[in-house]
């Protein structure tokens, strides 16, 4: 389990990171997510060991890696959001720096290469130049690197950053891969849908503080007043929105071609009331239903609403 | 050798034509010059007075004089990129998450471009036999000559990658330790002509005098042409005083260089630790 407790990271009179307080389950799949600047990339640089923390304490199976730093490098996986590579090395040799850089010996480390690249889809690309690999593989390359020291923590700064739909989706299958490998696993992603897809529970950063954290759908709940509902129609669209304009708790109605939406803060009873008037009222309804809820429409709810309570603070 | 940047950097270094261009042309520069110089005196030595074994000396300090000035150039031009340089790439960060401490990944650095130097004069060798074919010159005499070089190698190297962890940008570093390394000197023996103005009788052995001389690369320089010359560093400019009796100006710079190597290594790998105990917090 690691749990972050007060975290602070000042630059001059700058909070990047202002108190953060979080705990991430073993085995879990977490995302990360904030607008640029939040406070992510040093949030994770200092679980990295690439910074140090002004302030408080980051515990991992509860030893503090602020004091205890050399634990980093035996528990912790790392692929910054940028990142180089060495183009004079072939695949096979950039893999094996690292190897040796973590003192793998000599004897294990083909079986170790071989098997992470496989992991990550490389093998055939063993004896090329790092140079010669397309932005994609390289960014499988350094996710491969980054498993070279077979980290239970494993932390990605938008992995998918800069990749086209194709090596995104490469990207992901091989997340799901590693989820299977029962690593805890920290992405910070500007790919909210992605997220969604991969992700057991997200932390909402903004300011350098925690927003919101749990699962999705628990922060979906608590995020969304009001349940927003659909109607599929062929014909007598006008009637429908009649019936909905009688119900107090029918609002923001907005009307498309052969489509209405609307939210909705009832209970699911009155719900069965409007679609039994509607149907009684000759309207051709083809569907029904709730929508589920949109974490990038959330995302930018929640960082709307820190920003203003803010902003009456100072006031 | 464990460090994994020296494999890296040695591997590297033999794929990159630079290298094989800056050894070559180091080869033929050393050739071309110690042709001259054997054309222009030591023939026309031998055709009026002859063959004056002294005269293989002048050589062969003028080629440690050539050597010196090449290492001079040379290894900051490829130091003063060794952190910075990764920086640029951004492949720095990656290296500092290994479990290589900064004074291994800064030793990797610093070994490679002295291997990459002594690769490089050991290439001169075959120009260096022209010397023993005439005499005069010992082979450990060229060993001292090398360790010399080394050890200067050694310091440069050091004081330019030291600028380069402090700054990001490799032009900056690269800059700023020709600029140190240009005016260190000259400041030196400003201040050296300032302290003994007009004092050629130095015959104490002073150490303050001593120390201050060998901390000066151009004055332990002069000091081992005098020594191969038979002399004094006195006596080799100004043609009277004795300030080498005992250890030697040039024996104490390669101290000196030992203690700036190790110095500003140490120092380079507590600034680019990024947790280190005296990190801002």
């Amino acid at each position: 389990m690691i749990k972050i407790e007060n975290l602070v990271k000042t630059f001059g009179k700058i909070n990047a990171v202002d108190g953060l307080n979080l705990t991430i389950e073993k085995g879990s799949v977490f995302g990360f997510v904030g607008p640029n600047g939040a406070g992510k990339t040093t949030t994770m640089k200092i679980m990295a060991g690439l910074m140090r923390a002004s302030l408080g304490s980051i515990f991992i199976d509860d030893v503090d890696i602020v004091k205890n730093p050399s634990i980093i490098k035996e528990k912790i996986g790392y692929m910054p959001d940028f990142f180089g590579v060495y183009d004079n090395l072939k695949v096979s040799e950039y893999m094996d720096f690292y190897a040796d850089a973590y003192y793998i010996p000599t004897n294990e480390r083909k079986d170790l290469i071989n098997n992470l690249l496989e992991t990550v889809n490389l093998s055939q690309k063993i004896d090329s130049y790092v140079d010669s690999l397309s932005r994609g593989m390289k960014q499988r390359l350094c996710l491969a690197r980054s498993l070279i020291n077979d980290p239970d923590i494993l932390i990605l700064d938008e992995p998918a950053s800069g990749l086209d739909p194709m090596a995104r989706a490469e990207m992901k299958d091989i997340l799901k891969q590693l989820k299977q490998l029962d690593k805890t696993i920290i992405i910070s992603s500007h790919i909210l849908p992605e997220l969604h897809q991969m992700c057991s529970e997200i932390g909402i950063i903004d300011h350098g503080r925690l927003i919101d954290c749990g699962s999705i759908n628990d922060i979906m709940i608590r995020g969304s007043k009001y349940r927003n509902i659909y109607v599929k129609y062929l014909n007598n669209g006008e009637k429908l929105l009649l019936i909905l304009k009688e119900y107090k708790e029918v609002f923001e109605i907005k009307e498309g071609i052969g489509e209405i939406n609307f939210s909705f803060n009832g209970d699911d009873l009155i719900l069965s009331q409007i679609l039994t008037q509607a149907v009684k009222k000759d309207v051709s309804v083809v569907s029904f239903g709730e929508k589920e809820g949109d974490l990038e429409d959330l995302f930018i709810k929640l960082t709307q609403d820190a920003q203003t309570e803010e902003t009456e603070v100072k006031q | 050798m464990k460090n994994p940047v020296f494999k890296r950097e040695i591997n590297t270094m033999f794929r990159s034509f630079r290298t094989f261009i800056a050894i070559g042309a180091y080869g033929l520069g050393m050739l071309g010059i110690t042709a001259l110089i054997l054309f222009d005196v030591i023939l026309d030595n031998s055709r009026f007075n002859g063959f004056d074994p002294k005269v293989t000396i002048e050589l062969f300090c003028c080629m440690l004089a050539l050597q010196t000035m090449v290492v001079f150039l040379a290894v900051p031009a490829f130091s003063a990129s060794a952190i910075s340089g990764e920086r640029e790439r951004q492949t720095f960060d990656l290296m500092l998450l290994t479990k290589m401490s900064t004074s291994d990944i800064i030793w990797g650095k610093l070994l490679s471009s002295l291997l990459f130097v002594f690769i490089m004069i050991t290439a001169a060798l075959p120009v260096y036999s022209v010397v023993f074919y005439y005499g005069g010159v010992s082979i450990p005499d060229l060993i001292l000559v090398y360790f010399f070089d080394l050890t200067y190698a050694a310091s440069i190297g050091s004081i330019s990658i030291f600028f380069s962890s402090l700054f990001k940008r490799t032009v900056i570093s690269t800059v700023l330790s020709y600029l140190t390394l240009v005016f260190y000197p000259i400041i030196i023996t400003v201040l050296t002509l300032l302290i003994y103005a007009g004092d050629y009788n130095i015959t104490d052995s002073s150490w303050l005098f001593k120390i201050i001389m060998s901390v000066n690369p151009i004055a332990a320089c002069l000091s081992i042409i005098a020594y191969f010359s038979g002399t004094d560093i006195m006596m080799f400019l100004f043609g009277r005083g004795n300030a080498e009796n005992g250890i030697k100006i040039w024996q104490m710079a390669i101290f000196f260089n030992i203690i700036i190597s190790c110095f500003f290594a140490k120092l380079s790998a507590s600034i680019i630790d990024p947790i280190g105990k005296n990190k801002y917090r």
